[in-house]
């Protein structure tokens, strides 16, 4: 290139050379020809001004085929440039219409949303039901239902596994994504990369053609129209330079909040495992009181019935000897009726005289006999009384005994409550921990998510700065191909005025750059947020 | 040197405490429980608190929660003996694990609760 | 009851980065990728508790949109909020001049954006 550049130099010279030589030669044969129609006749002067002519001609000729040729080569310039600029283009539409590309919004969109949702639908659910759970135990706890509390202890283990087990999904995730992240912003370095020096060299081309020679006037709109150009290049360079710092700033952002993510999910993860070995030792405790203290409740439970068949018993005795007593009393009646019989016997005895006399022994015997009956009804009354009172007292001293016994039992009870009670206050302490630190690190979880997903947004705005430089550029590239049209059609004369119209594309461009924000010029006289 | 504020529901330490400090230089408040702690913690704004964890009314968990969400970078060092089942270890652990400068399992050293403080002063 | 949010805009991961971080604190999201699709779901019944907008986009931008939402009737008072790249104080007059009740330029992080919203809707 810089071959021919030095060439076109060298043929600037030979022009000057030629129309110094022609003119030289011109200047001459007028001389000579005005000598010669002064000294001979006219005829010579034909020959000697047709001679000039051919002369004249031939030089206008060559410089004709100079002119053309500077221009083919102008125009093979702008070619070379149109074809840079439409390269920078596929270049771009590549990258923005590359699946794997970060200006692609699906595949990032689509991996970070997968995962967040994956995420956030874990952690939402477990708080959730943590949350119930913590509530379910607190009242369980208050109002000391111990079947209850085992069974919301037995739920909330597996709820925390499970937890554990959406973190541990989650990491795998988050490397898969972290890997996206990276390897985008990989690819994004490269294209700004290779668009760089492509950019550059685009400049520095266009720079080269201030120094074709042309006709004045268009020599200064070109001049114009090349300085305009590169102050738009200049411009859409830096604003390559703000699409490069964003992703480098958002990449190392994004990779810091990931690792900030990981850090607090796996301290998470950690501190539950640890943890749940206490509970279960806790669990134990509780588990060797509720034991004792069921047991003893059965006890107290049978308590009332002993007293029930204690007091049946009772009765029965006292029945039985209730039944003695009616005993006794026909025994009295026998010996009443049997003495009243005797008497009368002896009177009858009396009665008969001598005759008599064995009779009355009968009578006397019988009416002892009655005496007797009736002292032995009396003695067994007596000590059926004996009896009943022996019994009434002896139950009396059983059922204070057993109360003794089981009064012993309560004070193990009242030890085993005390226990209880205690394992109540470290399993409130322990809950009310667990739920708190939980709870803090899943809010610090999704204000980290919430981080990460603000970050993706920085994808869009790089996307509308190149929808602004493909704009931009493609103005340009319209205006440049009809500068070339008119720069042949005309053979270097222009009428149209480009650089005017090439102003106007580097204003809008500015305009528009100017109107958006820009993370690398952040204006500090209006504010990120603002509230009317 | 630095305004400590102590807060421990258990006397004998809370005045070991208060006079270790007070003689390495400390200004140093003392508080019963969480309830007082936040009290004398508006009113005092100290550099570090020290707090223990199992209290009655409010304790070390709910102080360092509310604390620190009022603003992260308060320093707080948590001290714990543990109760029954509930281990020194957990309770640590999970001040930890809400941010907390530094951890101190009872019983420690002077010379510990020096260097704790040092740390959580940086 | 959580509250209810439109958001509009024409580029996908924008509007996947907000819904997902508004869903994952409990309020309920519906989107919309042009102005005039908003205003769609807007005259068939829904009545968001705040929008949140674009501003460029194609068939309708922001500044149209929100000039049409005060004209419909029930949302002269709902709070409407810009999300955009532009930052110049003439679209911000622009648009406070067609009834946003505040402009927000991009990025807006996670946590500032809920908290933003927690200023314009108290109780949320």
């Amino acid at each position: 290139m810089i071959n021919k550049f030095k060439n076109s130099i060298g043929y600037t010279s030979e022009i000057g050379r030629i129309l110094l030589i022609s003119n030289g030669v011109l200047l001459m044969l007028m001389v000579i020809a005005v000598f010669l129609s002064f000294q001979t006749s006219n005829y010579l002067n034909v020959v000697f001004l047709g001679l000039a002519l051919v002369i004249m001609s031939t030089s206008q000729w060559f410089l004709l085929s100079f002119r053309l040729t500077v221009i083919k080569y102008f125009e093979e310039k702008i070619d070379v440039t149109h074809d840079k600029l439409n390269h920078i283009f596929q270049c771009i539409a590549v990258q923005i219409e590359s699946p794997d590309s970060v200006v692609n919004p699906s595949s990032l969109a689509k991996e970070v949303e997968i995962f967040t949702r994956e995420l956030s639908k874990s952690l939402t659910e477990c708080s959730i039901t943590l949350t119930n759970q913590m509530q379910a135990l607190s009242i369980a706890l208050d109002n000391q239902e111990n079947e209850r509390l085992q069974k919301i202890q037995d739920d909330l283990l597996p709820l925390i596994k499970n937890l554990s087990d959406a973190m541990t999904a989650y990491f795998n995730i988050s490397d898969r994504i972290d890997e996206t992240l990276r390897k985008q912003v990989t690819e994004m370095q490269a294209m700004i990369l290779r668009l760089e020096p492509e950019v550059l060299d685009l400049s520095n081309r266009l720079a080269s053609m201030q120094e074709l020679p042309l006709f004045p006037v268009s020599l200064r709109q070109l001049d114009q129209v090349v300085a305009i150009n590169l102050e738009l290049d200049k411009n859409i360079y830096e604003q390559f330079q703000v699409i490069e710092y964003d992703t480098n700033n958002n990449a190392l952002d994004l990779v810091s909040s990931m690792e900030t993510l990981n850090h607090s999910a796996n301290n998470l993860v950690n501190y539950i495992t640890s943890t749940i070995t206490t509970v279960s030792d806790m669990n134990g405790g509780v588990n060797d009181s509720v034991d004792f203290i069921v047991r003893i409740g059965h006890v107290i439970q049978e308590i009332p019935q002993k007293i029930r068949s204690d007091i049946s018993q009772l009765q029965g005795a006292t029945g039985v000897i209730e039944g003695l007593g009616y005993l006794v009393d026909s025994i009295k009646e026998i010996s009443f009726q049997t003495d009243i019989l005797a008497v009368n016997a002896a009177i009858q005895a009396a009665h008969a005289g001598d005759k008599g006399l064995g009779f009355k022994i009968v009578a006397d015997e019988v009416r002892k006999l009655a005496v007797n009956s009736n002292h032995a009804a009396e003695m067994i009354e007596t000590g059926l009384n004996d009896a009943r009172k022996t019994i009434q007292e002896g139950l009396k001293f059983k059922f204070l005994e057993e109360v003794m016994v089981e009064m012993d039992e309560a004070a193990n009870v009242l030890e085993s409550v005390q226990k209880l009670e205690q394992n109540h206050l470290d399993m409130q302490q322990y809950y009310k921990t667990l739920f708190m630190v939980i709870n803090q690190n899943n809010i610090k979880l999704s204000q980290d998510i919430s981080e990460i997903l603000g970050g993706i947004q920085y994808q869009d705005i790089v996307r509308q700065r190149i929808e602004r430089m493909k704009y931009t550029m493609h103005s340009r590239n319209e205006l440049l191909e009809r500068f070339i049209q008119e720069l042949s059609n005309t053979r270097g004369l222009l009428t149209d005025d480009f650089v005017s119209q090439m102003n106007n594309v580097l204003s809008d461009y500015l305009d528009m750059e100017a109107a958006h924000s820009n993370s690398m010029h952040v204006d500090e006289n209006l504010p990120q947020f603002e509230l009317f | 040197m630095a305004k400590i504020l102590v807060i421990d529901d258990e006397e004998q330490l809370r005045d070991l405490l208060k006079q270790m400090l007070t003689r390495d230089g400390h200004e140093v408040q003392t508080a019963y429980d969480g309830v007082e702690g936040i009290r004398c913690f508006n009113n005092f704004h100290p550099d570090i608190v020290i707090t223990d964890i199992i209290m009655p009314n409010k304790d070390g968990i709910e102080v360092i929660t509310e604390l620190l969400c009022r603003d992260s970078k308060i320093a707080i060092i948590a001290i714990s003996g543990g109760r029954r089942a509930i281990t020194a270890e957990f309770n640590l652990e999970s001040a930890e694990l809400l941010g907390v400068k530094g951890i101190l399992s009872k019983p420690f050293t002077r010379e510990q609760l020096r260097e704790t403080i040092q740390l959580a002063l940086v | 009851m959580p509250k209810s949010i439109l958001i509009v805009d024409d580029s996908v991961t924008m509007l996947m980065s907000v819904k997902t971080n508004l869903e994952m604190n409990k309020f309920k999201v519906e989107t919309a990728d042009d102005g005039v699709k908003a205003l769609a779901k807007l005259t068939s019944g829904f009545k968001p508790d705040l929008i949140i907008t674009d501003i460029n986009m194609p068939n309708m931008g922001g500044i149209e949109l929100i000039k049409k939402i005060r004209t419909l009737p029930g949302f002269r008072f709902t709070p409407i909020l810009t999300l955009t790249t532009e930052s110049q104080q003439g679209k911000r007059d622009e648009g406070k001049a067609a009834g946003a009740t505040g402009w927000l330029v991009k990025p807006v992080g996670g946590t500032d954006l809920l908290k933003i919203i927690k200023q314009v809707l108290p109780g949320a």
